[in-house]
């Protein structure tokens, strides 16, 4: 039924927005409207369906071209800013924000690094056997 | 049912289902999205399993245990799971494969849609070229131990209480043209008016038999009026008012001819009214362009209606590529051109960007 569909769709693109507003690494904010597409896209092509035509496979095609291009936009820029700022964090950029707006700063302390897992080591496999001492008996 | 006061009794049957599966799904994602010091995620994993199973009981509605039924309940379930994780995951690597996780339920959806083609072509390049260059990018870059950009998040309350908002404007919506109660009482009481005539015609019977039958005048006259008048959904009123022609017009000019000529008029008629009740409750909400000079290169005109199923869609051409292929190349022609020209200025673009000055 096209409303299932419909439904599904309102689910990932709500969940892109949310990831997209909430997270601070550029490569998962980059997933997250990956994801709004894939729900535009479902969309589509549910109303393809329903409609017994094929136009909105047509469009959804073109999301996909233009999603490539974005791709490789992104991934150029992702690199432009690791290599000049040492991180993927998006908030070390705050300062191109708008001149009235406050900074956001980090209040809670980041829990401490775990302890390093130490390597794992093969466990004492026994005493050889004692083996009988070799007599030859010619 | 709870009988609840007449202002909120026209809103409250369709949000029933709607408000408790996302204020659940609202503290789930709350819970569940990076703080330094978050709760553990068994709180948060508990709330999204409970937003989950009330949503696809109460949301979703297949009708029966058919395959198609199972394997959309499957490929949903996986899409919204790995949907959530790869927005509340701390670990970029484990996000970016939940993200190729989604793509492929999603293709799966398609493949469920009859859309084929793109499923193989969202595989190949979502699946295939993006999650890898970015994997590539993520082992680039990736910091050791606790950082800033995994483990904080900006504004998750606000954040996520914007996008369920969202959310469930859209779902509103969704169920005010598709799950109106109000117009599933109308249709089901469309089927009632019209199952006598049905039955009454369907028998091979001589045509004075058709005639006696039934009150035809009574039943021609009482058919619009199982519509309410007035009524905000414009397919009801459409179908009000062609049934209100018949009445009028048409019935009345065949009352005094031969029992042949009304029992044949009556015999059309009742199939044409259930044809457009059948049309009408598949079409809830439908918005129709008027233009006459839409092509037919992508399948059914647009502007007109499509003959459906018994699970309401239309007629789908089983040549996927074959007629995919031509609907881009006569109705897209100058789109895939553009897409094609953009593909090339990305690449050039993306060069230049990331090219690193002669170091």
């Amino acid at each position: 039924m096209l409303s299932n569909y419909l439904i599904v769709g309102a689910i990932l693109f709500a969940l892109g927005l949310i990831g997209f507003l909430t997270r601070r690494n550029l490569i998962i904010m980059f997933l997250c409207a990956e994801m709004m597409l894939q729900g535009v896209a479902l969309n589509l092509v549910a109303f393809a369906r329903h409609r017994g035509n094929l136009q909105g496979q047509s469009f959804t095609l073109f999301i996909v071209t233009v999603a490539a291009c974005e791709a490789a936009i992104a991934l150029a820029l992702i690199l432009v800013l690791y290599r000049s700022s040492g991180s993927l964090d998006v908030s070390l950029w705050q300062e191109m924000r708008e001149p009235d707006q406050d900074a956001t700063l980090d209040e809670e302390p980041l829990p401490p690094p775990l302890p390093e897992e130490p390597l794992p080591r093969l466990t004492p496999a026994g005493r050889e056997p004692r083996q009988p001492e070799e007599t030859s008996h010619v | 049912m709870l009988m609840l006061p007449s202002s909120i009794m026209g809103v409250s049957p369709l949000l029933w289902p709607i408000g408790p599966c996302l204020l659940l799904g609202l503290i789930a994602v709350i819970l569940l999205l990076p703080r330094p010091s978050a709760l553990p995620q068994w709180y948060g994993a508990a709330f999204s399993a409970a937003a989950l199973l009330l949503g696809g009981a109460t949301l979703v509605r297949v009708g029966g245990w058919s395959p198609e039924g199972v394997l959309f309940y499957a490929f949903s379930g996986i899409a919204v799971v790995s949907g959530g994780v790869l927005i509340t995951q701390r670990n970029p690597a484990r996000a970016a494969l939940a993200f190729a996780l989604v793509v492929l339920s999603t293709c799966g959806l398609f493949l469920l849609q009859a859309a084929s083609f793109l499923m193989a072509a969202t595989i190949i390049t979502y699946a295939g070229a993006i999650i890898v260059t970015f994997l590539f990018i993520l082992m680039l870059a990736q910091q050791r131990g606790a950082s800033d950009a995994d483990l904080r998040s900006r504004e998750p309350f606000l954040a996520a209480t914007a996008g369920f908002v969202l959310l469930g404007a859209l779902l509103y919506v969704l169920f005010v043209t598709y799950r109106n109660p109000e117009s599933e009482v109308v249709l089901a009481a469309l089927d009632a008016h019209l199952a006598p005539a049905v039955k009454a015609v369907e028998k091979p019977a001589a045509d004075d038999q058709v005639v006696k039958a039934l009150d035809w005048g009574k039943f021609f006259e009482e058919a619009p009026q199982v519509v309410p008048e007035g009524t905000p959904e414009p397919r009801l009123a459409a179908l009000r008012q062609s049934f209100q022609n018949i009445e009028g017009d048409r019935w009345f000019n065949v009352q005094l001819q031969s029992a042949n000529e009304q029992a044949k008029f009556i015999r059309e008629t009742v199939a044409e009214m259930h044809q457009a009740v059948h049309v009408a409750r598949h079409s809830l909400g439908d918005l129709q362009p008027q233009g006459q000079r839409l092509s037919e290169f992508s399948g059914t005109k647009p502007s007109a209606m499509p003959k459906f199923d018994a699970l309401g869609q239309g007629p789908m051409p089983a040549e996927n590529v074959a007629h995919l292929g031509r609907s881009l190349f006569t109705d897209y022609l100058l789109a895939v051109e553009m897409g094609g020209t953009l593909l090339l200025v990305a690449t050039i673009g993306a060069i230049a960007i990331a090219h690193r000055k002669n170091s």
